[in-house]
């Protein structure tokens, strides 16, 4: 759960085979998991269209 | 609950229809977001709309892997602006106005939902415990302890209703000794507290924090022996936790309990082997040897809880720090060195001073410096 990036198998595949086929066409996935960077999570949040969840923890 | 419920496959399918930030609020570079979003419960769950920056959703401490999903759901919800459906769209509303820090006005739009909602609305048991959470944080004690007495009985018997009840006895545990309604309050949220403490499949912190309060409760009450039989009944609890954890960090995650419920029972030394077992498993962890220091300090073994506060002061960073040099302090007040602890405070102001304005910790600065002056 707290890898920094957490790019879905799935897609990371689908990327692969369609890049053999039509390589200009495909985005890479964006980001879906951050650590204390919160302008990154929010742009990551902004260009996917979905909310933002922030655990705000500290180690106790 | 980082280690357990976050990781739930479960929860890990609903949590891709979102962005995740884990975001530590000891680090300097956190600051600016703490002082947009101030944060005073660990952990506290944040649901951001992108779009304006605002808060949809706010949820303080822990939740079983079924309420963290209902939660992440309600919070897109809340950045739709609703669900279509007069509850849902209170409910949405209540969310937004808590997000914002204003409770009253939440806990109002709370109630609206629930009456919308219905008795059998599947969301009832989350917004009874969210209502009782406002009144709290609004310091609305005898609200919070009525609305837990009255709504807590009529949820089923499952987390929320064990967190509206340990809500609403904290809450009446807080109140003044001669308020009129706290006797009362206790003696209706007491048998229910007993009833939730046995509730299967809640999470172990939230079972724990209902034996704290309810041994608590009965310290309030003035029952010496009902407390202590509380504290052991929590240790038997404590320690069975200990045995079955599946990972060093399901076992540590109950360690302030353990030094807690050590102290209630008046016997520190009973938590230094799962406290030294901590520090083993986690060597960077500056928790284990404050919380040794702690134990130590309670047993009278000096040396060795100023050999444990350094190790801890090594590895301390950001305003958690403060507590160490503060527990330090006592040290050697302890050892009637009163010089060092004098200085030792000091250094706790200035290592404060040079912190972002949002990690300074106000009530525990207030205490250094009522220490400082004499005054505690």
């Amino acid at each position: 759960m707290r890898e920094r990036y957490n790019v879905a198998v799935t897609s990371l595949r689908k990327i692969l085979v369609l890049g053999l086929l039509a390589a200009p066409l495909v985005a890479p996935a964006a980001p879906s998991r951050f650590a204390d960077d919160f302008a990154a999570a929010l742009g990551a949040a902004r260009a996917r269209g979905v909310p933002l969840v922030v655990d705000v923890w500290a180690p106790w | 609950m980082r280690a357990t419920v976050l990781r739930d496959p479960a929860l890990v399918k609903v949590a891709r229809r979102f962005v995740w930030l884990d975001l530590d609020s000891e680090k300097a570079e956190n600051a600016a977001f703490l002082e947009r979003y101030p944060v005073e419960v660990w952990p506290t769950f944040l649901v951001i709309d992108p779009e304006d920056e605002t808060v949809a959703l706010k949820w303080l401490g822990s939740g079983t892997v079924e309420q963290m999903r209902t939660l992440l759901l309600d919070g897109a919800r809340a950045v739709r602006g609703g669900s279509g459906d007069e509850a849902g769209n209170w409910l949405a509303t209540a969310d937004r106005l808590y997000g914002e820090g204003k409770e009253v006005e939440a806990a109002d739009a709370f109630k609206q939902a629930l009456a919308k909602g219905g008795p059998s609305w599947a969301r009832r048991p989350r917004v009874v415990e969210s209502l009782v959470l406002a009144q709290q944080a609004a310091r609305r004690y005898e609200e919070c302890a009525w609305l837990s007495r009255q709504e807590a009985p009529t949820i089923p018997r499952g987390p929320s209703f064990a967190n509206a009840v340990a809500i609403g006895l904290s809450c009446a545990v807080s109140a003044p000794e001669n308020a009129g309604w706290r006797k009362p309050a206790l003696a209706a949220l007491e048998p229910l507290g007993l009833e939730a403490v046995k509730v299967p499949g809640l999470l172990a912190d939230d079972r724990a924090g209902l034996y704290d309060v309810l041994a608590s409760a009965r310290e309030a009450e003035g029952d010496e022996a009902g407390a202590r039989k509380l504290a052991e009944e929590y240790w038997v609890f404590l320690e069975e936790e200990r045995r079955v954890a599946r990972s060093p960090s399901a076992r540590a995650a109950l360690d302030p309990m353990r030094v807690g419920c050590a102290l209630l029972l008046g016997d520190p030394a009973r938590a230094v082997p799962a406290l030294q077992a901590s520090e083993r498993d986690f060597p960077s962890d500056y928790n284990p040897p404050a919380r040794l220091a702690i134990l130590f300090g309670e047993m009278g073994k000096l040396d060795e809880a100023l050999a444990a506060s350094d190790r801890a002061l090594a590895r301390a960073y950001g305003p958690r720090k403060l507590r160490v040099l503060d527990q330090r302090a006592t040290l050697y007040e302890k050892r009637g060195d009163r010089a060092r602890a004098r200085s030792t405070l000091q250094e706790a102001l200035a290592f404060a001073a040079k912190l972002p304005a949002a990690q300074r910790p106000g009530g525990l600065l207030q205490h250094i410096q009522s220490r400082l002056a004499g005054r505690d």
